[in-house]
């Protein structure tokens, strides 16, 4: 044979092969990520009624005690803004404030990418990060449309909030939930209709809202008296941006 | 006085570090080096012999230090077997984990072979073969690089379908331009290797152009939905609209010699190269600091350790290190009586 036959069905070959792995990979890539562990029977989620956040940002504290989170980063948040009405420049000021978490998403944009499947859903819904297996590579942080992931610079892997599991498989509630002064956080299985989250959410009826529904995410955080002008990245003026580790290091 | 006044917050961290903006730097400048040699390793068009030379060396070079770039990104390097132990067919960087091995290996066992053209001839016969290998997986990295950061609805930056072409244009701008600034340096017939370098960068410089000015006019008319959402998020803020001027400048940089004759082609390759870097840093870095809920901008501040500048000058002297060796090793031309298929 000469060689640049030889030269073109070897080529060629490889071409074939790398063809026929695409197409195994594509069908393979159809099947995407399976939930496993937890119980099936429950879907946990959490109801956050805004008309009773006093901003105090003890979730916020008690988050990071109990989780042992790095200073500078957080699990939980509590945002606040200066809001005044457009049309009346002079009229009074009022203050919103949102508390941010994982919203641990039917639809989790930060499962499919994880290149390694750390980052996976229970069958209860809670989206958790196997530590052990992370690369930390950063790809579900920049999938999660919330800003609810970060890299933990101690363990150095993927870290966000779990709905404390550590808690709730031993039958307590979240710490932010349990330490919530005004009683604004409730947690719970929305698929028992008899659970005080069910009971709320039904009540709540059209009040109840969730953050970006556009990204058609399903989040499993609901908010009772959100101001839509807060749903998505907020068209405001950033004023106070706390960067603790790095006044730290100043 | 505005409406809303974020008053507590938090700034997020670049989870995607400086080293990010060199692997997708340097696994460009490979896989356009490679389209350009294999081009002519395929095809044989007369007068690209040179031209591909320096190609050659611009993606053994890039195809070395690469890897490197990636694995300190990764926030446990030493986990990095990971990805084929939990192959994961449905994330773009898992089948990257794949395909960037077996390119990386077959570029380089390829530019040497080509480079050095083995004295007897035995191996002559593997150069085609090698060649086409690597272009098939050349364009696999160049697909799975755009689409791994094309796929990401979070962020309206990344999520347009003109980003890997994006990608692909200013790679082969940037390739075929440091394959000029290496052709400097490498005595010889500079003419024609001029020539045709030069022309691949400027109409890759005029094709990242008219991408850009593409991506633009979507935002601007609404059509894109991600493009219009990212002008937004970045059209108040006088630093991306300097950074954006800058961009598109030293983007029409390299079409210049096209018009005006004469010019030190080297210095456009060079600025080619700033401009390739400048747009991955661009869209990397800057793009991070675009808040998802969050209101205005994130700050970046450069770390100066590995993370940051002390990173940066360790993998650019890593590069030249590379270059160096390859080209002393290798020499200006192909051994005088090594077995060559004709031009
Ligand atoms: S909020 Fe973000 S991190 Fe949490 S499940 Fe949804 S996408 Fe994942
Ligand atoms: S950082 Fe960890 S959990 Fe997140 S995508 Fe990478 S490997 Fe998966």
């Amino acid at each position: 044979m000469d060689t640049s036959r030889r030269a073109f069905l070897t080529g060629a070959g490889a071409l074939t092969c790398g063809a026929a792995a695409a197409s195994v990979g594509a069908k393979a890539a159809k099947a995407g990520p399976q939930r496993h562990g937890g119980d099936p029977s429950k879907r946990y989620a959490m109801v956050i009624d805004l008309r009773r956040c006093i901003g105090c940002q003890a979730c916020t504290i008690a988050c990071s005690t109990e989780n042992r989170i790095p200073i500078g980063e957080f699990r939980t948040i509590v945002s606040q803004y200066d809001v005044r009405d457009a049309n009346d420049p002079d009229g009074a000021v009022y203050s919103f404030t949102l508390p941010r978490l994982c919203n641990h998403c039917d639809n989790p944009p930060c499962v499919p990418v994880c290149p390694v499947q750390a980052t996976f859903q229970r069958e209860d819904g809670r989206v958790l990060i196997d530590e052990e297996v992370c690369v930390g590579c950063g790809y579900c942080v920049q999938a999660c449309p919330y800003d609810a992931r970060f890299i933990n610079p101690v363990t150095n892997t993927a870290d966000k909030c779990t709905f404390c599991v550590q808690r709730v498989d031993a039958g307590l509630l979240p710490a932010c939930v349990e330490t919530c002064t005004g009683g604004a956080r409730m947690f719970g299985d929305v698929k028992d209709p008899e659970s005080h989250v069910s009971r709320v959410l039904a009540e709540a009826g059209d009040e109840v809202k969730v953050l970006r529904p556009e990204m058609k995410t399903a989040p499993h955080v609901y908010y009772i008296g959100l101001d839509t002008r807060f749903q998505g990245k907020v068209d405001g003026a950033p004023a106070m941006w706390t960067k603790i580790r790095e006044s730290q290091e100043a | 006085m505005p409406a809303i006044i974020e008053t507590v917050n938090i700034t997020h961290e670049a989870a995607w570090l400086p080293w990010a903006v060199f692997y997708f730097f340097f696994a460009a400048l490979a896989f356009s080096a490679a389209i350009i040699s294999t081009a002519w390793t395929l095809l044989r068009r007369p007068g690209w012999k040179r031209a591909a030379r320096m190609a050659l060396l611009v993606l053994l070079s890039s195809a070395i230090v690469a890897p490197v770039a990636l694995l300190a990104d990764l926030h446990q390097p030493g986990r990095f077997w990971h990805f084929y132990t939990h192959f994961t067919p449905w994330s773009w960087m898992s089948w990257g984990a794949l395909f960037l091995p077996l390119f990386v290996a077959l570029a380089i066992v390829y530019s040497w072979l080509a480079l050095t053209q083995p004295k007897d001839g035995r191996l002559a016969w593997a150069i085609r073969p090698l060649a086409m290998a690597t272009l098939a997986f050349a364009l696999l990295v160049a697909l799975y690089t755009g689409m791994e950061v094309m796929v990401v609805k979070a962020r309206p930056i990344w999520n347009t379908a003109l980003l890997p072409w994006a990608y692909l244009f200013t790679g082969l701008m940037g390739a075929a331009g440091l394959a000029l600034v290496v052709d400097a340096f490498i005595p010889g017939d500079h003419a024609t290797a001029e020539r045709k370098l030069s022309k691949v960068m400027g109409y890759a410089a005029l094709l990242s152009l008219l991408t850009l000015g593409l991506w633009l006019a979507e935002g601007l008319t609404g059509i894109s939905d991600a493009a219009a959402r990212t002008i937004a998020a970045i059209s108040g803020s006088a630093y991306w609209r300097m950074i954006g001027l800058a961009l598109a400048l030293s983007l029409a940089v390299p079409i210049l010699g096209f018009f005006i004759r004469g010019l030190p082609l080297a210095v456009l390759g060079l600025i080619a190269v700033a401009a390739m870097w400048a747009f991955r840093w661009v869209v990397f870095m800057d793009g991070q600091m675009i808040p998802k809920t969050g209101a205005g901008l994130y700050a970046y501040r450069l770390p100066m350790g590995a993370d940051g500048l002390l990173g940066i000058i360790g993998i650019i002297g890593l590069w030249l290190a590379v270059i160096i060796i390859v080209t002393t090793i290798t020499g200006p031309a192909p051994r005088q009586g090594a077995a060559q298929p004709a031009e």
